[in-house]
């Protein structure tokens, strides 16, 4: 048996020239003996010469298929055991199959590295018959025994070869099934159970149990070492044909039994007889009945994961030197497959946790997603009805016309809603039955106009009680015959108020939502609060024209019987009718002195009235400041010698000018000074004066007397407020009308009056009036009227205008309505000629616009010349007292002197 | 001094006064109690001086103004507008069409007897 020291023969059926030589070299280099050929036939020669340790076959050869050769290579006796390696470019299962059908020990799947083959080569070397053979050489005592027993038996030799082939191959075939099992069970427990049946099979034993540790931590398994599992010994975890049932899932005690020997040693154990065995005497659970014990470590290299332990019981075969290689086969199996299915386990776990968190957080973002949704829906609801309020807002903010209001709110409804028409009625004196929406006009509509008309007749007018009376009759239900349609009724309250009843109709298949229904009485609420806005306006305004009429009718009423009675009462007293004697004188005196006050009340009533209704006029004009407090001065001289007061007159700058109405200006002036007078004692200072502030210049009257409470100091601009005099016995004269008038006057100039007033210091009137040093105001008295002209756009207007009036004015713009306001009032004009369709626009853009007018017209002094006017302008325009009508006029220039304004 | 001060208003009481008023100081009247007839006046015999109110029924005060200023002969006939019109757009308006002086209501006996003298001298 020297066969061990002789090199290793290989040959190399590989049809392919260069992957021949590729594996010759690489085996060469490894120390083999190799030769190669191309073809089947010249390897079945090959063979017969010389027959090889290693046979390498291509399974895909020229002259024959390599399935072919193995089996042919089986039938000669010189190969009939020799290790062959099939070698395939495909390698699929099919292939493998049939190469173990055929006797090939090894497949080997092309491309290969160098490694692989020569490991391949090796395994085929260590298991095959040689690796037997060389196993008895180096164990002498299985080798004795062996030759003894064959010697014994006196088998021939070839059976002992047949037999040991038969053996080997029988091992080859078991431990490839085992691979092939192996890695396709993913259960931990399945793969003991599997592989402790397989081995009882595998070495006919009866009895055996497979102990593992628990557990590979996953954080051990990255730092492998000798140590990493030691510490935990392993439990059992299947057993059969043991007792073993009570120490399922316990740890194996190590120095009980021969699992714990093996798990210690990491060496097998191997005793045909473990009663009569020395190393089992250290056993606690000794003494064992007769049996043969094979115990295997779980193990590669230094790591150990657990112990198969097999029994004989006396009677049955004892476990060889052949059985233990076997199982250590398996063992080592075994190891690998349970760390890949540990592996796998942790994996999955660790896949596990994350698919959980995964969940758990999509569920939680799926919930705040929903969250976020349901906000979403109502945030659009919100934003839709906002939106539906806010074109309300837009369509009528401007409006003042009920009617028209409603026309606005019947289009949005019909356009968000689809409200086919709709009535509202308001009531109290300004009741009206409005129509709803005609060009929507429907069989409803028809339907509910004359329902509303025959339970109230229109010209009777429409009360809360017959509107009362109409709503019953439209919520009786099935509110037409042809068509099936739906109608609200909705009364409109605005605190506590009942403003007016709204009742509106569309196609009853479109039901009507919980949003909608809320979206409609918003709707409803705002548009009641325009409509109330309106009908309040409409009252206003017919006030506002009675006050007008009144202060008309008042103003010539009483100054025409004042005039007559004060002239003829000034016959008597001039003694122009016959001589008086002193009573009668005295008398007359008494009538006259009182006469003239009524006169002064009526012309302060009627002046207040004037400024309260905004029906103040004012001319304005350059005027110089020095002139007008020394008139002041001069018409109050006799008033100050009579108290013995002393004035001083203050004025810093020289040829201060002011824009500004002279008379309305002294006649402020004249009041502030003589409230000064009348209401402080004799020797008082008084300073009138003016001084220049930025762009304006400031007027003050200034006393040393007895100053205003604080208290007071709010309540002396009140109509008819009478200050406390500090002079005995007389009272004051005036008619509480003055400080109320002096206010609205600086006010009409688009000023304010200030006061500053400390008890028994004095008291400080003052105000602001624009300077005139402004050089755009150049012009002279009856030419000073600057111009604005407004049209609905200036193209449109400007041309006509600025043609007519050519070289009339000092300047003249024309401007679109959108300019009204501030900017043009800075800086032009005085004098505003609106156009007919210029005005007619501003009155349909609503109140907002006419005020705007109003105030400019107002600042502008009061002039408005409309060139035509229609009935409607003329009805809006006149009450708020801003309208100076010219009608039909088709001449500017004749317009303007109706007016009284001078051109050129 | 010849010709009459020529009174128009409509209102009976002030005519009386006026009238006798201006009788004591020492000058003749003649009365117009509507524009129409005072129209008629002025141009049948034209007065020295006229002495207007300007609300009255069918002709008012502006429109006798202006006819009187439009008319040669009479242009230069001082007119004193005499009026419960108070305010100034009205005495504006008054002087536009031709008014010498413009005097509201209720008036002061001696400043209209100031003006007629002050405006019958100038004329002389």
């Amino acid at each position: 048996m020297n066969r061990k020291i002789e090199k290793k023969s290989i040959l190399v059926i590989e049809e392919d020239a260069p992957v021949r030589n590729l594996i010759i070299r690489h085996l060469s280099g490894a120390g083999y003996e190799t030769s190669g050929v191309a073809h089947a036939n010249d390897a079945f020669r090959a063979v017969a010469k010389a027959p090889p340790d290693i046979i390498i076959c291509d399974v895909v050869l020229n002259d024959m298929d390599g399935f072919d050769v193995c089996r042919r290579l089986r039938t000669f006796p010189d190969t009939a055991l020799t290790p062959v390696l099939m070698v395939s470019p495909g390698g699929d299962d099919k292939e493998r199959q049939e190469a173990r059908m055929v006797g090939a020990q090894a497949f080997l799947v092309r491309p290969f590295r160098k490694q692989s083959l020569l490991e391949h080569i090796r395994t085929l070397l260590s298991v095959g018959k040689t690796e037997l053979i060389n196993s008895s050489i180096t164990d002498q005592d299985e080798e004795t025994q062996f030759i003894e027993f064959v010697e014994e038996k006196n088998i021939p030799k070839s059976q002992i070869l047949e037999n040991a082939f038969a053996e080997v191959y029988e091992e080859m075939a078991t431990l490839y099934d085992l691979s092939g099992i192996l890695y396709t069970l993913d259960n931990e427990h399945t793969l003991l159970e599997e592989i402790l049946n397989r081995s009882l099979q595998a070495v006919n034993a009866k009895a055996g149990a497979i102990f593992t540790v628990e557990n590979i931590d996953m954080s051990d398994f990255d730092s492998a070492g000798d140590t990493r599992l030691s510490q935990n010994n392993p439990v059992l975890r299947v057993g059969k044909g043991f007792p073993l049932q009570k120490w399922m899932g316990y740890k194996i005690p190590l120095d009980t039994c021969a699992a714990g020997w093996v798990w210690k040693n990491k060496q097998f154990f191997l005793s045909p007889d473990i009663s009569l065995d020395e190393r089992a005497l250290s056993f606690k659970e000794y003494p064992w009945e007769s049996a043969s014990v094979l115990a295997v470590p779980i193990c590669s290299g230094n790591s150990i994961l657990g112990v198969i332990v097999l029994a004989n019981k006396k009677g049955r075969a004892a476990f060889n030197q052949s059985n233990a290689k076997l199982l250590k086969a398996f063992a080592t199996h075994l190891f690998f497959a349970l760390e890949n299915i540990r592996f796998l386990e942790a994996v999955k776990e660790t896949e596990t946790r994350v698919k959980q968190k995964v969940e758990e957080r999509t569920a939680v973002i799926e919930q705040s997603r929903s969250v976020v949704s349901r906000l979403n829906d109502i945030l659009e609801k919100k934003l839709y009805e906002l939106s539906c309020m806010k074109e309300l807002q837009m369509a009528v903010a401007s409006l003042f016309d009920p009617l028209e209001i409603f026309h606005e709110a019947m289009r949005i409804l019909n356009k968000v809603l689809g409200i086919y028409g709709a009535v509202a009625i308001v009531p109290e004196k300004h009741a009206f039955l409005l129509e709803g929406n005609k060009s929507a006009s429907t069989v409803f509509w028809n339907h509910l106009i004359e329902e509303a008309r025959k339970n109230v007749p229109r010209d009777e007018g429409v009360t809360i009680e017959n509107w009362e009376k109409l709503t019953t009759g439209l919520s009786e239900g099935d509110c037409c015959d042809e068509s099936e349609l739906r109608y609200f009724n909705m009364p409109v309250y605005i605190q506590n108020r009942f403003v007016l009843s709204f009742a509106m109709g569309r196609p009853a298949a479109a039901e009507m939502t919980d949003d909608e229904n809320s979206l409609i009485t918003m709707f409803a609420h705002q548009f009641g609060l325009y409509m109330d806005g309106a009908l309040l306006f409409m009252k206003t305004k017919e006030l506002d024209q009675m006050k007008s009429e009144f202060i008309s009718v008042a103003s010539h009423e009483l100054r025409t019987p004042m005039a007559s009675i004060k002239s003829a009462l000034s016959l008597f007293a001039d003694e122009l009718l016959g001589p008086l004697n002193e009573e009668q004188k005295e008398y007359i005196t008494l009538l006259e002195r009182n006469v003239n006050r009524l006169a002064t009340l009526i012309s302060d009533v009627l002046d207040f009235s004037r400024i309260e209704s905004g029906r103040i006029q004012l001319e304005l004009e350059k005027h110089d400041v020095s002139l007008l407090i020394n008139d002041v001065a001069r018409i109050l001289k006799q008033q100050f010698e009579e108290r013995n007061d002393t004035i001083i007159i203050d004025i810093q700058g020289d040829d201060l000018q002011t824009r500004c109405d002279y008379d309305k200006i002294t006649q402020v002036l004249i009041n502030l000074t003589a409230n000064a007078i009348n209401h402080n004692t004799d020797n008082t200072q008084i300073g009138i004066g003016a001084k220049k502030v930025d762009k304006d210049i400031q007027f003050w009257v200034i006393d040393d007397g007895c100053g205003i409470p604080e208290s007071e100091q709010e309540k002396i601009y009140d109509k008819f407020y009478q200050i406390h005099s500090n002079k005995g016995g007389g009272g004051s004269k005036g008619t509480g009308l003055g400080l109320a008038i002096t206010k609205g006057l600086v006010e009409a100039h688009g000023s304010k009056l200030l006061l500053e007033s400390e008890v028994g210091k004095g008291t400080r009137f003052s105000f602001d009036l624009e300077s005139a040093d402004a050089p755009k105001w150049k012009a002279e008295k009856t030419q000073s009227w600057n111009l604005i002209g407004l049209g609905v756009t200036a193209e449109q207007y400007g041309d006509r205008l600025k043609l007519s009036l050519k070289g009339r004015f000092e300047e003249m713009v024309c401007a679109d309505m959108s300019k009204i306001g501030k900017e043009i009032i800075d800086n032009w004009g005085v004098f505003v000629v609106v156009e007919l369709s210029g005005l007619e626009y501003i009155v349909s853009r609503g109140i907002g616009y006419i005020m705007e007018l109003r105030s400019l017209v107002h600042k502008a002094g009061g002039n408005l010349v409309v060139l035509d006017v229609s009935d409607n302008v003329r009805k809006i325009l006149e009450p708020m007292g801003i309208l100076k009508i010219i009608p039909s006029h088709t001449d500017l220039a004749t317009a303007f002197r109706e007016v009284g304004c001078a051109t050129g | 001094m010849t010709g009459k001060i020529l009174l128009v208003d409509d209102e009976p009481d002030i005519l009386k006064t006026v009238q006798k008023l201006l009788w004591v100081n020492g000058y003749e009247t003649d009365i117009a109690t509507d524009g129409k007839e005072a129209l008629e006046k002025i141009f049948g015999n034209p007065p020295l001086l006229i002495v207007l109110d300007i609300m009255m029924p069918n002709v008012n005060g502006y429109q006798v103004c202006r006819a009187v200023r439009e008319n040669p002969d009479t242009q230069s006939i001082p007119i004193i507008m005499l009026t419960a019109k108070a305010q100034n757009f009205d005495k504006f308006w008054g002087e536009e069409v031709g008014a010498t002086i413009y005097l509201t209501k209720p008036f002061d006996n001696k400043e209209l007897i100031n003006i007629i003298s002050e405006q019958l001298g100038k004329t002389n």
